[in-house]
């Protein structure tokens, strides 16, 4: 895992394999508070169910995060909720209504949303959107935190020191 | 005992009447598929919509077909998870108030628990032991069952579900939704020779991984079109296929084996796929044991194993209250 801090605060992560990616993910569980939202963006198989898999298991939560894209929506138990989502399937905003997004996102919970342009005016103003792209080598990965708000500024610092520590050993 | 069983957990509104759990005296399904096709999957909320502008008048010609009137029916049964929220509220709402109305039973029914029923439908003499694996666009579950009613879960997806990796793999290939039969079609006219991954991770496990084989066809794909060569798309599919029946055969046999069962039904959408059939039948045929899968019509959504699943059930633990809740990621227990 290589990183980089861009000047406008945004941070730039290669994952060499999908393992790293739920590495990552992981360190980020160990991170998030309640409240976080994070919208994730990518081609198929970029790896975002992965990274929320890895997310989940730094949650400690109950279950390893599967992928959300037939149920919409999937809610993890761990040391702070987990909702998943994968919107993908919608055509509008109108379709959110009935999944309640809203009310969801003022619980103690964390939220991961897949493919969730309908979701971003609805929602919160501030948050994080992690944009997954392909690297140069075929398991390489290239995942792009861009930070909207002081908080997830702040997450962007948090695992930029994490990773740090992790690259040393210590 | 007549029951009604009424299925709306995701894209098919489907209504059925089935005597005594075995036999089917109408079995109607409404496919929403078409309405789906352009947006490339299921659209919750136009499903939950099209279920509920529909599903009366499909009770009503379910009991027309069966010829028997409301007063011929002993229980009402329906889908109450797993599945989209929307859908499933429309159908069990429906039951619960046909049961309220018609002052019989009502029972709900786990979707995975129809699917395993639509083989007892479609094999009236079977009977529990069996192993049964449900594959289909949400649910890949291997599941022991030792007698009626009674389900032990082996193993599952630990990513996507086998049906998604189809659907998911066909988007890549430019086949539309859902990806299942032209997959299906296009890897008649190709060869299984590319090693899309090298190694089984969760070898000896009864569990199931299929996104880094979805990922695997992602990136060929991406590696061919960067470098401006035709894409072998009929070997894709006729290799991504042939990894997927692998993976599924090698759990479902070990467990007939580990569980000493003498039959293995398979079930879902995915079990109408040939080359699955195939591979099946033979290796059951060189072991001995006995292959059973429903035809097409009653291996994807209908009402008629929902139907044929809440008898067995309502016989086992009696009805259900009818404060039972939708419960879209319920297990089976």
């Amino acid at each position: 895992m290589r990183i980089r801090k861009e000047p406008d605060e945004t941070l730039m992560i290669w994952s060499d394999s999908p393992a790293e990616t739920e590495e990552l993910g992981k360190i980020l569980g160990g991170i998030l508070q309640p409240g976080d939202l994070f919208f994730l963006s990518g081609d198929l198989g970029s790896g975002k169910t992965l990274f929320v898999r890895g997310v989940t298991l730094g949650l400690a939560s109950t279950e390893a995060a599967t992928s959300p894209t037939f149920a919409l929506i999937h809610r993890y138990e761990g040391k702070l909720p987990l909702y998943h989502l994968d919107l993908y399937r919608l055509s509008s905003a109108a379709e959110l209504i009935p999944l309640d997004l809203e009310e969801l996102c003022q619980e103690e919970a964390a939220m991961m949303i897949e493919w969730g342009e309908p979701a971003k005016e609805v929602l919160a103003s501030t948050y994080m959107e992690v944009v997954f792209t392909r690297g140069e080598e075929e398991e390489q990965r290239v995942l792009t935190f861009h930070p909207e708000g002081e908080r997830y500024r702040q997450i962007n610092h948090l695992l930029g020191v994490e990773l740090e520590k992790t690259a040393t050993g210590k | 005992m007549l029951c009604l069983g009424v299925e709306t957990s995701c894209d098919e509104t489907a209504i059925a009447l089935v005597e005594d759990g075995r036999r089917i005296r109408s079995n109607l399904i409404l496919s929403q598929v078409e309405k789906h096709q352009k947006f490339g999957g299921v659209v919750p909320e136009l499903a939950a919509r099209c279920h509920l502008e529909v599903i009366s008048q499909l009770t009503a010609e379910g009991l027309r077909q069966a010829g028997v009137s409301p007063q011929a029916v002993d229980l009402v049964a329906a889908t109450y998870g797993p599945g989209l929220i929307g859908g499933l509220l429309v159908g069990l709402s429906l039951a619960k108030a046909l049961s309220l109305a018609w002052q019989v039973p009502f029972v709900g029914v786990n979707h995975v628990e129809g699917h395993i029923y639509a083989n007892f439908l479609a094999h009236p003499e079977l009977e529990p032991p069996l192993v049964c694996l449900t594959v289909s666009g949400g649910h890949t579950q291997l599941v022991y069952m030792p007698e009626h009613g009674v389900y032990e879960l082996l193993g599952q997806t630990r990513d996507d579900a086998a049906g998604e990796a189809f659907d998911k793999v066909a988007r890549v290939l430019g086949l539309g939704y859902p990806g299942g039969p032209p997959i299906d079609r296009l890897a008649q006219q190709g060869q299984p020779h590319l090693t899309l991954v090298q190694h089984d991770a969760l070898a000896g496990t009864y569990n199931f991984s299929f996104s880094g084989l979805k990922t695997a066809v992602v990136n060929l794909v991406h590696n061919l079109k960067q470098k401006g060569e035709e894409l072998p798309a009929a070997d894709i599919a006729a290799s991504f296929q042939r990894q997927v029946v692998t993976i599924l055969a090698d759990r479902a046999f070990r467990a007939v084996d580990e569980k000493k069962v003498q039959t293995l039904a398979v079930s879902g959408g995915v079990a109408a796929n040939s080359q699955l059939r195939a591979f099946f039948s033979a290796e059951a045929k060189k072991r001995g044991v006995q292959f059973v899968s429903p035809p097409p019509v009653l291996c994807t959504d209908n009402a008629a194993m929902i139907a044929a699943g809440g008898y067995f059930r309502y016989l086992k633990k009696g009805p259900s209250s009818l404060a039972l809740a939708v419960a879209p990621r319920l297990k089976l227990d």
